[in-house]
């Protein structure tokens, strides 16, 4: 399909990071861009250089393709949000430490064990800039645990029935809107490629 | 014109060259161009990002279709493109009412 042995190669490089669709539009528009550059330099060396330099080089597209995805804003909106749930959550345990108690060691471990996963896999999705799917995957796998950890705590809460407190009603809150974020992103990151 | 005088911009300028009727993402680059003489000249490779990003926002919305053996994505706007763009034209219309004042070499309004 590709013109140029150049314009190939530059494709196969953008098809090494990105979904198959958008590098089918990439190639849609390289592709016009070599088309009148072949008009104007009559040259097929010249027009797939001109072509290339005009389009921009793949780590640049790549990178302004992950700042748009749906994976890094969503792991954003969750990385701002976990330090205000989790010093709510801090806080309510700090204060009332006798029903929080009567939770058994192996299930905060896990707990912690699967929250630590999370923070990870956002951190990831928010620094990398090569490898959409990466972002994507981990952002999804992020957002997913989030929100079976958040509701995880609100079962909890429901079924040990603490002694109500502001502290409390704020962690309940944080870890409500959280799970509604999730509920926005999973379907968006699920539906992209 | 340098990529960062356009930042903020970048926006309104994708949803006006959307504007006449729906254009895939070469032919939005192409438009800009045409409209400003080459004096806005994006790498083509950076248009299609921000294409996506508008439509993520619902601003535009696209559709594949087959031309000449290739597949091609469509844009078009939505009627929150539309408005959109008309805020952005006020916006601008207001900016460079403000600066053309400010840089136009007249007086300057008294304050204390």
């Amino acid at each position: 399909m590709a013109g140029h042995e150049l314009i190939e190669r530059h494709l196969q490089a953008l098809a090494e990071r990105l979904p198959a669709p958008m590098v089918d539009e990439l190639a849609d528009g390289l592709l016009a861009s070599y088309d009148d550059q072949m008009e104007r330099l009559g040259d097929p060396d010249a027009a797939a250089r001109a072509a290339i330099a005009d389009f921009g080089d793949a780590d640049t597209v790549t990178a302004a393709f992950v700042r748009a995805s749906p994976g890094r804003q969503a792991a954003f909106r969750l990385l701002i949000a976990g330090p205000i749930v989790g010093l709510s959550w801090g806080a309510v345990l700090l204060t009332g430490d006798a029903w929080a108690s009567t939770i058994p060691v192996p299930s905060r471990l896990t707990f912690g064990f699967l929250l630590g996963s999370a923070v990870l896999m956002l951190v990831l999705a928010v620094r990398e800039r090569r490898r959409y799917a990466t972002v994507r995957l981990a952002a999804l796998g992020a957002t997913g645990t989030v929100a079976v950890l958040d509701t995880v705590i609100l079962g909890t809460v429901l079924t040990l029935l603490p002694p109500p407190s502001p502290l409390l009603l704020v962690a309940l809150i944080g870890s409500s809107a959280r799970i509604m974020l999730a509920a926005q992103a999973i379907p968006e990151l699920v539906a992209h490629p | 014109m340098r990529a960062e005088a356009l930042k903020g911009h970048l926006d309104g300028l994708l949803l006006a060259a959307l504007e006449d009727g729906p254009q895939h993402g070469y032919a939005v680059k192409e438009a800009l161009r045409d409209a400003t003489d080459g004096k806005i000249d994006l790498p083509t490779g950076t248009v299609y990002p921000a294409l996506h990003r508008l439509e993520q926002a619902g601003l535009i919305k696209g559709s594949w279709s087959v031309v000449g053996g290739r597949r091609r994505r469509t844009y078009e706007l939505t009627e929150k493109g539309r408005r959109s763009l008309a805020g952005a034209r006020d916006h601008w219309q207001e900016f460079a009412a403000v600066m053309s004042a400010a840089l136009g070499g007249g007086p300057w309004p008294v304050t204390n």
